[in-house]
């Protein structure tokens, strides 16, 4: 199959890949995975006070695809408050990465990792919340 | 899509006799056999030729215990393909073993013996887990057998049906998972490289 040169470059120079430590609390991390072809992604953000993601971070074991998708989703993303990247939709990526469609779902992948650490994040955060009230 | 239970007229459970789907499925090719229709118009040996391809498909689907598990869950519209209901530990499980084969390749020398040493009880771990998902899978298997009324696919299914179908669909996407990552890390294991099939 032939790769876009954008996802080619994503796959060959991925952005923001790395780990951050999952305990701290402003840290939210999203692991999701495609069974069908073994693909699995962490994305993690650090999300300032103000709800603000201030930095991105990603893992994948995947397809080319899988890699180029998050690796433009943690660079699209900082600097976005989390309602906007919860709004997030894998269109974007597609479109941007010029994905055919058998790969469309390796957008979708990003896309519920992103979903997937803001939940995570919330959650932390309404447990600390409990837990100091 | 093809309901392949029809095609061969036979209950949609997941269970079946080899001997009586085999006498099945002879039948039904020496009744709709193209060679009986050669002086038939167009036509009528077109559907002939057409039938006679939907019962080899059908019989090719039924007597495959996984594809005849994937033909009825996708009837009743659960995807194992698409099912992304793999249990958390699991993903885990998968993230972790992928890290070490990645640690493998940029290792020296002196760690990649103890990097291996510890891919050695994921291997265990995950064909425990196989076995594990192998089990769950024929119970619920046999809790849909044993049902003693199916919906028509399409037709609004009972909740007990759903939950049997959703869950099986589950365990048979964690299952592929795990079929993978356990070829992957044995390849590792053996100094091959790991390449995901796409």
């Amino acid at each position: 199959m032939a790769y876009s040169e954008k996802v080619l470059d994503h796959y060959s120079n991925p952005r923001n890949v790395g780990t951050m430590d999952p305990n701290d609390p402003n840290v939210g991390t999203g692991l999701v995975g495609a069974p069908e072809c073994g693909d699995v992604m962490r994305l993690q953000l650090k999300i300032n006070d103000e709800g603000i993601i201030e930095d991105a971070k990603f893992k994948t074991f995947g397809c080319g695809s899988a890699i180029a998708s998050s690796s433009f989703a943690t660079e699209i993303i900082k600097g976005r408050s989390i309602d906007e990247a919860y709004a997030l939709k894998n269109t974007e990526i597609v479109k941007e990465l010029n994905l055919p469609p058998v790969k469309i779902h390796c957008s979708v992948l990003a896309e519920d990792a992103i979903k997937a650490a803001i939940s995570d994040y919330k959650k932390k955060h309404a447990a600390l919340e409990t837990a100091s009230a | 899509m093809h309901d392949y239970f029809l095609t061969l007229g036979v209950e949609r459970t997941f269970s079946f006799e080899n001997a009586a789907l085999e006498r099945r499925f002879h039948d039904l090719q020496r009744q709709s056999h193209p060679d009986r229709f050669s002086g038939s118009s167009g036509g009528i040996l077109e559907s002939a030729l057409e039938r006679s391809s939907d019962i080899n498909e059908a019989y090719r689907t039924l007597r495959d215990p996984l594809r005849r598990s994937k033909h009825l869950l996708a009837l009743y519209g659960f995807s194992v393909e698409q099912s992304k209901q793999v249990p958390m530990d699991l993903l885990e499980l998968v993230m972790n073993a992928q890290e070490k084969v990645a640690e493998l390749d940029s290792a020296s020398e002196d760690s990649k013996a103890e990097i291996l040493a510890s891919i050695d009880p994921l291997l265990d771990e995950l064909a425990e887990r196989r076995a594990v998902i192998d089990l769950e899978s024929d119970k619920l298997r046999a809790e849909w057998d044993a049902l003693p009324s199916h919906s028509e696919p399409g037709a609004a299914e009972t909740d007990a049906e759903k939950i049997i179908l959703q869950q099986l669909a589950s365990r048979l996407a964690s299952r592929a998972y795990v079929t993978t990552l356990l070829d992957s890390l044995s390849a590792a294991s053996k100094g091959e490289s790991m390449v995901l099939k796409h």
